[in-house]
């Protein structure tokens, strides 16, 4: 019996310990509205505009998203779109939706709860508004090209919005989220027409109301947005938005960054340098700072050009047939491409340029996708006997006895010339720490091989004009961010269509058929079962990690820091202010 | 004096036009802003076609320039007022190929007052200048200020003490400030007085605070001493040299061994005397000294943080945007001809010689 009370008591106890739990992860000590600002920084240029519809940078989007209702949240951990409320998510109007037999339609349910900071209700005439704005034509923006295929959007009522795709899309869901909200009676006032809402407009950046976790305070050009606690702000993790503002400060580059960050001036750095790596882990460890990393959203690659570099041509002509465009002498073969892959060593590039936080990684998919699949496309082994065989088999051959000097083209090259060294130039940009260092050695490491990479440092802008021309041999770049929500994204990169000279992303003129015919069958897969469509991206990873049209040189842990005083900090994989609103910093 | 002004500001004109001619030939071969612009995933060719359209930087550099020069409201019209461009010449009706005409011009061009919107920020180049311009001043006044008091007290002093302990270290001293670049002694600065001693601020104009402008130069100035300094030492070493050696010309002057023969005192002969006219090569030296204003702006600005017209031209060129490169071009090229001219005007003001007739 008394073994029973015990049990008793103690199922009592895990029970309150349950209900107080997220009392217990969000103290709050600070009233709201009486915590010290938030203070981040910005090295990119100024904000551009306070208009959602409008924004077509970083900066503005940073700040904007604290301005104005979400959509759809998106999950803290995985980013995938879910009701508002779920999983800790906030900010956000859709509570609940339906999708038609044929997965053309969406039925989006609006939460009644929320208004404007005139009083003004939030509903589904303002997700409709900005919809007709950017597909009018008459407003000059970016988010459009972004809403691939929603056909329309229309409101049902205040609280149900329609959306309705022009074919069934596995990512439809992750395209809708990204539909703006806009306050339409006060923007239809603002702009007698679409067409008066020009990034030049008086109120670019006078906002006429707002609704989110902060609202507009003022802007200093060259120095800092500042936005202050909205307390009419409906989902707060707490009692309210407990920091008093947000503020977006103009810092030259991430050196200066970093100092003032030691200095106390800036709560939050959410990318910083890699030589002052060391420093921010050390303080971390010792528990002055908060220390954390995340996958890197973008690729840092080798891109290799496949096709002729003396005669650039498109991918495909207008009927979409292919078009011959010769091949590279060297990088044509991919048994060369693969050999310049097992010829670097990940280990010493990543203790050399990386300072320990890259990983090799063998799938173009980002690590935090749920579409990566690491075992599919594993990274390319350093494995000098194996590239050797590779490059005898390619027909170049080392034809002096020095392995450090170029081996050279005989007649059983595919594309080369007999004779020619195996040789060719990569061309990467100035001004990088990572990149100057990473190249230096990958060039040290390929000649071990008998592979001679020759090294054109060029000013940035430069590299991109030498990239789009087509007439490179290799280039290194980053490139991003890309949504690991989308797996399909990467057609914009190695599709056919993007290969077109003087403007596409695929400058290197991958074209596999194959490989984009699996990724637009996952793309619009019946049902869209995820373990289905894992296996098909999965297949696309293994042709490209095969094919070598990149070689990603890795993915690299972005280190974060916040002050050690930030309370309820909490950063989550795919999030790092989602609780934003709870960050307590004590006023000094 | 007017006449005079006048034909200079005349004169002025082809001038300025070559500078803008040169600038503009100059920055368009340096590529297409457009890729640059759009480079990210998800833009596709047409995207750039468009935005190339929209800007105007796929038509030839002459017709870009006479665009920027002279607008192109006159090149591309709307003659029936229904709303639609129907008549074009030098570009095209369609120039983005989507096959609708394009939108009548709207620019009017340079010439009638408008400098067009950033490529970047969407804006009118104007504002953008007009938000930078005011940080800018504070800096380079003060800089100047500053660098001419220092200066030419050095160069009067050195030339007084010539040969003894003040003379030789002023020497060197100026030697230094004009061998050190301005970056590097910059980054030492901040490193030192800022980073290690904690003396004075990490940069910026002015420390946290939530309204919407810097609180007055008074209560911030503790932010203002290492970029002035830094911009005052080019200048305290011009003006110190060339003090020194008009000071010592003056001083074996005969009137200046007449007034010693007067039994005047020292500090009459050197201040009332002597540097009155040896201030003359000084006045000559201002109107470099106003064009290097910019040209400092660049880097001081750029590492001290200050958000003024310098680094706001430096991140122009980097990012290509013609119209706020080609905006801080032509306030260069005003500044290098305003600075000329008043130099020639305080010339005539200290020395009463000089007539310009």
């Amino acid at each position: 019996m008394r073994k029973f009370q015990y049990l008793s008591l103690a199922v009592a106890l895990v029970m309150l310990a349950a209900i107080f739990a997220p009392l217990a992860v969000f103290a709050q000590d600070i009233p709201p509205g009486e915590g010290a600002p938030i203070i981040e920084s910005n090295f990119g240029g100024d904000i551009t505009t306070l208009n959602p519809l409008l924004v077509a940078d970083g900066a503005s989007g940073d700040v904007t998203d604290f301005m104005f209702p979400d959509f759809i949240a998106g999950d803290p951990d995985t980013g995938l779109p879910v009701p508002n409320g779920e999983n800790g998510s906030s900010g956000a109007l859709v509570t609940d939706w339906e999708v038609s037999e044929d997965g053309t339609v969406y039925t989006f349910t609006l939460r009644d709860d929320w208004t404007w900071g005139d009083g003004t209700p939030i509903t589904a005439a303002d997700v409709q508004y900005a919809w007709d704005a950017l597909a009018s034509g008459d407003v000059d923006n970016i988010i459009f090209e972004q809403l691939v295929g929603i056909e329309s959007v229309v409101a049902d009522g205040p609280n149900t919005v329609v959306v309705t795709f022009e074919s069934a899309s596995c990512n439809a869901l992750n395209v809708a989220a990204g539909l703006p909200v806009v306050p339409a009676h006060a923007y239809q006032e603002l702009y007698p027409t679409f067409a008066d809402m020009t990034i030049d407009h008086p109120n670019n950046f006078d906002p006429p109301t707002t609704a989110g976790v902060f609202t507009f305070s003022n802007f200093r050009p060259g120095e800092q947005v500042t936005l202050l606690d909205d307390q009419n702000f409906p989902d707060p993790h707490l009692d309210g938005v407990i920091p008093q503002a947000w503020v977006l400060k103009q810092v030259a580059d991430q050196t200066v960054a970093v100092e003032q960050f030691l200095d106390g001036q800036i709560t939050l750095i959410d990318s910083i340098p890699i030589d002052r790596l060391e420093q921010l882990q050390e303080l971390g460890a010792q528990g002055e700072i908060n220390f954390d990393q995340a996958p890197s959203a973008s690729w840092f690659y080798f891109y290799f050009n496949l096709a002729d570099p003396t005669n650039p041509q498109d991918g495909v002509d207008e009927d979409g047939n292919p078009i011959d465009q010769g091949h590279h002498p060297i990088l044509g073969d991919v048994r060369v491409r693969q050999a310049i892959a097992m010829s670097i060593d990940h280990d010493a590039l990543n203790e050399g340029a990386f300072n320990g936080v890259s990983q090799p990684i063998g799938s173009y998919e980002l690590p935090q996708s749920w579409a990566y699949n690491g075992e599919a496309a594993p990274p390319w082994p350093f494995d000098l006997e194996a590239a050797a065989a590779l490059l005898d088999e390619a027909g170049f051959v080392d034809d002096d006895g020095d392995p450090e000097t170029p081996r050279v083209a005989t007649e059983d090259a595919l594309y080369a010339e007999p004779g020619t060294p195996l040789e060719f130039t990569l061309t990467a940009f100035s001004g990088n720490n990572e990149v100057d260092a990473s190249t230096v050695l990958i060039q040290d490491q390929l000649r071990r091989s008998g592979i001679q990479m020759n090294l054109d440092i060029i000013e940035f802008t430069s590299m991109i004009d030498l990239l789009f021309s087509q007439e490179f041999d290799a280039v290194v770049l980053f490139l991003g961010p890309f949504d690991p929500n989308d797996p399909g994204e990467v057609l914009g990169v190695l599709g056919a269509d993007a290969d077109t000279v003087g403007g596409g992303l695929n400058a290197g003129s991958y074209n596999n058929p194959e490989f984009e015919e699996l990724i637009r069958t996952a793309d619009s897969l019946p049902g869209c079962d995820q373990a289905e469509r894992f296996e098909l991206y999965s297949q696309a990873q293994a042709i490209i990690r095969n094919d070598l049209p990149i070689y990603l040189i890795g993915n690299r842990q972005v280190p974060f820091v916040a002050q050690g005083n930030v309370g309820n900090y909490d950063p989550r994989p795919r999030s790092l202010r989602w609780n934003i609103d709870a960050w307590s910093i004590p006023s000094s | 004096m007017r006449r005079y002004i006048i034909r200079r500001l005349i004169q002025a004109i082809p001038t300025f036009l070559g500078i803008t001619i040169l600038s503009y030939a100059l920055m368009t071969a340096s590529g297409n802003p457009v890729r640059t612009l759009s480079f990210r995933p998800g833009r596709t060719p047409d995207d750039m076609e468009r935005l190339a359209a929209r800007l105007g930087v796929n038509d030839p550099w002459p017709v870009q320039y006479v665009r920027w020069l002279l607008g192109d409201d006159w090149m591309r019209r709307d003659t029936d007022g229904d709303g639609i461009a129907d008549t074009a010449i030098i570009i095209e009706l369609d120039a983005d190929g989507d096959g609708e005409p394009d939108p009548p011009g709207t620019r009017r061009g340079v010439l009638r007052g408008d400098f067009g919107n950033s490529f970047v920020a969407g804006r009118p180049v104007i504002d953008i200048l007009t938000e930078r311009f005011p940080a800018t001043l504070e800096l380079s006044i003060a800089g100047i200020t500053l660098g001419a008091l220092i200066g030419i007290a050095i160069g009067i002093i050195a030339a007084v003490t010539r040969g003894g302990m003040f003379d030789n270290v002023s020497r060197v001293i100026a030697v230094a400030f004009d061998a050190i670049p301005s970056f590097w002694l910059s980054i030492m600065l901040l490193l030192i007085f800022s980073v290690q001693l904690n003396i004075f601020p990490i940069g910026d104009r002015c420390g946290f605070t939530l309204e919407p402008s810097c609180p007055p130069i008074y209560q911030r100035l503790e932010y203002m001493v290492l970029p002035v300094f830094v911009f005052a030492t080019g200048f305290i070493a011009a003006y110190s040299r060339i003090m020194r050696a008009s000071m010592l010309d003056i001083l074996n002057k005969d009137y200046i061994l007449t007034a010693r023969a007067k039994g005047l005192t020292n500090r009459s002969i050197w201040f009332r005397h002597g540097a009155r006219n040896a201030m003359i090569p000084i006045a000559t030296f201002l109107g470099p000294a106003i064009t290097s204003l910019l040209a400092g702006a660049v880097i001081i600005e750029r590492i001290f943080n200050y958000p003024g017209v310098g680094s706001t031209a430096l991140n122009a060129a980097l990012q290509r945007d013609f119209p706020v490169v080609m905006a801080t071009t032509i306030y260069a090229g005003l500044a290098t001809i305003i600075g000329y001219l008043i130099s020639d005007m305080l010339y005539a003001a200290i020395d009463p010689r000089i007539r310009f007739e």
